[in-house]
């Protein structure tokens, strides 16, 4: 599958922040026949490996957050209208008047209400706790099907919207661009012999507490990680300096959190190997997964490659197609020139 | 209710200014119905039944919440102004149509990014901060595509909500459209001699700038019936808490305007035998204050009598309008009566 197959096959799966665990099922009949096992994880972990076949073996961990921003339901109204609480940071100002979907037995469209539209010139965004979101269903009906305070509800399931020049527009481009990315290295790695087991951890609960990958790195126990994440898309009023431009390839972030020697031999890689990547500089944090997986246990080596995505933590995310390729082309390039029997010959 | 057909103008292209898509839609369903069209110097579609001396002017608008394009920077990005009133709350994050004298292309909304705002940016909204993104590399290859004075939309889904609601883009003007164009199937089905039905469906009318007055002005009815929609305002709101206005719910039945910014409708006869034929025959209506959509047909001329009967919009002009199929099916009810009123 291409990288945009595997995306759009996986925004469809629910996975609002904290509720990624009912979702083994569908990843593993998408992803299953990419890897040799697949396990579920306490919190909410998905781990799929890939095993050399050997005694041994290294563990190469790839770590993409699996979790989305979204809401849970905190209230119900009697005539049905759904208080909402955030699960992580959906953007306050993008939510008046869009389509969402409450995850109750069966999903339930539904449109989000601010207090009612009012025109005028430039207002403040409603109040997360203010948020109104409408089913058109009583509250009776509602808790038929099955919603209750607790019910995750995500951004509507459109399919992806293609833009100019292979730029796609969808909701979960944070963080399903990179899965799709890191499972496509797996699929180009298919004839590679490795000397490591790859283990793929779709980790929980990033856009929350972080706390997938810290559980998922001590289950694991691997002797290197690269955590796969999106980067900021160069958009209006983004410095260049703080953005990675579409179709400019992979960000590398060089930051004190991440292991420098693996993050400059990427960097090599990629230029040996021909492949667009942009170097961008995040000096004390790279706002990943990466402050927990390379701090965990006794310290693991750790670089961070992203996907560049503009409008994040929108329903309207915006990535280039190519970058996914070249994202998968630099994962499986890198382990190729670590992990493989040729190039340890 | 002719849910396809309202589907079918809702996801029309019809910003203020540029209808034609939803245009030729309306000419084709007129044309189908045997009604002879015209168009006024706008671009609004003028029917017209029976040639009988009384003229009654049923007026409908086109348009929909629309912005124009202002600007394309070197990067390839589009500033937009609005058209129509907008809440600047509900436009960022948003898949949208861009088109008009180019070919229609898609386009999203957005704002800078969340985690770099600072201060005021975090949660300050407005039209002026929210840029369209095509897709474009530069402004040469924007320029492509599109142009500064292009048309630009949302293109919200055409959704059923549970059993009785429809939520859609542009709701809040082409409900009118749908209805008006079910009336002219009942008119035609059974004339009267002594009228001629004038059916005007608008352009620009959420802009603020009806081209029905034209037509009004040349045709001299006796009296106008303007189909319109009316925000629902029944909802709790933190900020309007003290607030005594009257609410107007969705689901009780459209609205029979009372007043609204242009017009005092509750003045003129027409209006309490509107009321009372209602009320006779058993339709469930409300009254209040309506959106007003075109004063300045009542104002034309020596003045033109005016009733008007309005669709409650949940979310008007935004990509999710939401109306009640119950106040559809009052809306239809209400306007036959005030046709043959």
């Amino acid at each position: 599958m291409t990288c945009t197959e595997l995306f759009s096959a996986l925004q469809k799966i629910p996975s609002v922040s904290g509720f990624e665990q009912q979702a083994g099922e569908a990843l593993n009949s998408l992803l299953g026949p990419c890897f040799d096992e697949y396990l579920p994880l306490l919190p909410a972990n998905h781990l799929f490996i890939r095993r050399a076949g050997k005694e041994n073996a290294k563990k190469l961990m790839i770590d993409c957050h699996f979790d989305e921003v979204g809401f849970v339901v905190n209230s119900m109204r009697a005539d049905g209208i759904l208080g909402l609480s955030a699960m992580g940071g959906p953007d306050p100002l993008t939510l008046g008047a869009g389509a969402f979907t409450v995850y109750a037995n069966q999903p339930i469209p539904a449109v989000m209400q601010g207090a009612p539209v009012t025109m005028g010139s430039s207002r403040k965004a409603v109040p997360t706790n203010e948020l109104q979101l409408f089913t058109g269903y009583s509250e009776s009906k509602l808790r038929e099907m099955g919603v209750d305070i607790g019910t995750p509800v995500g951004y509507a399931t459109d399919e992806p919207l293609k833009l100019q020049n292979n730029r796609i527009a969808c909701k979960s481009g944070d963080n399903k661009t990179s899965i799709a990315a890191a499972v496509r290295a797996i699929e180009l790695l298919k004839d590679t012999k490795l000397n490591c087991d790859i283990y793929l951890l779709l980790s929980c609960e990033e856009e929350s507490y972080m706390a997938g990958a810290r559980t998922g790195t001590y289950a694991v126990m691997p002797d290197a990680a690269l955590v796969v994440d999106v980067d900021f898309g160069t958009t209006p009023d983004v410095g260049k300096n703080k953005a990675g431009s579409p179709e400019g390839g992979p960000s590398i972030p060089l930051s004190i959190q991440t292991d420098r020697r693996m993050t400059l031999r990427l960097t090599e890689i990629a230029k040996e190997k021909e492949i667009p990547y942009q170097m961008t500089i995040c000096p004390l944090s790279t706002g990943t997964n990466a402050r927990a997986v390379a701090f965990s246990r006794e310290g693991v080596p750790t670089a961070v490659l992203g996907v560049p995505l503009q409008n994040m933590h929108t329903g309207v995310e915006v990535f280039a197609e190519e970058d996914l390729e070249n994202t998968a082309k630099l994962i499986a390039a890198y382990i190729t020139a670590t992990y493989s029997e040729e190039a340890q010959k | 209710m002719n849910t396809e057909l309202l589907k079918k103008l809702a996801l029309s292209f019809g910003p203020s200014g540029y209808e034609k898509e939803t245009a030729d839609i309306i000419i084709e369903e007129l044309t189908t119905l045997g009604i002879p069209v015209t168009r006024d110097s706008c671009g609004g579609v003028i029917g017209k039944i029976g040639s009988g001396e009384e003229k009654i002017m049923l007026i409908a608008t086109m348009d929909e919440a629309s912005f124009m394009v202002t600007d394309i920077d070197g990067d390839g990005f589009l500033r937009m102004e609005a058209l129509t009133a907008v809440d600047s709350r509900t436009v960022a994050g948003k898949r949208m149509i861009v088109g008009g004298d180019m070919e229609k292309t898609d386009a999203v909304s957005a704002l800078k990014v969340l985690h770099l705002r600072r201060g005021g940016e975090r949660d300050e909204a407005g039209v002026d901060k929210v840029f369209l993104n095509l897709g474009a590399k530069n402004k040469e290859d924007a320029e492509k595509l599109t142009k500064k004075g292009e048309f630009v939309t949302f293109s919200g889904n055409f959704r059923e909500l549970g059993e009785d609601y429809i939520v859609c883009k542009a709701l809040d003007g082409r409900t009118g459209c749908a209805l008006l164009l079910e009336e002219a199937a009942k008119l035609i089905a059974c004339p009267d001699e002594g009228r001629t039905y004038i059916l005007v469906f608008a352009s620009k009318g959420l802009a603020g700038l009806s081209s029905a007055p034209f037509t009004a002005f040349r045709e001299q009815p006796l009296r106008a019936v303007l189909i319109d929609s009316c925000g629902a305002n029944d909802l709790p709101d933190p900020e309007k808490e003290k607030d005594k206005q009257i609410h107007i719910h969705l689901g009780k039945g459209a609205l029979v305007p009372m007043y609204d910014n242009q017009v005092l409708y509750y003045d003129s006869p027409e209006y309490g035998v509107l009321i009372a034929s209602a009320q006779g025959a058993g339709i469930a209506f409300q009254q209040g204050k309506g959106t007003g959509t075109c004063g300045s047909v009542h104002l034309t001329g020596g003045g033109i009598p005016m009733v008007s009967v309005a669709i409650p919009c949940r979310n008007p002009r935004t990509e999710g309008v939401i109306i009640h199929k119950n106040d559809y099916e009052s809306a239809l009810d209400l306007l036959h009566l005030a046709a043959i009123l």
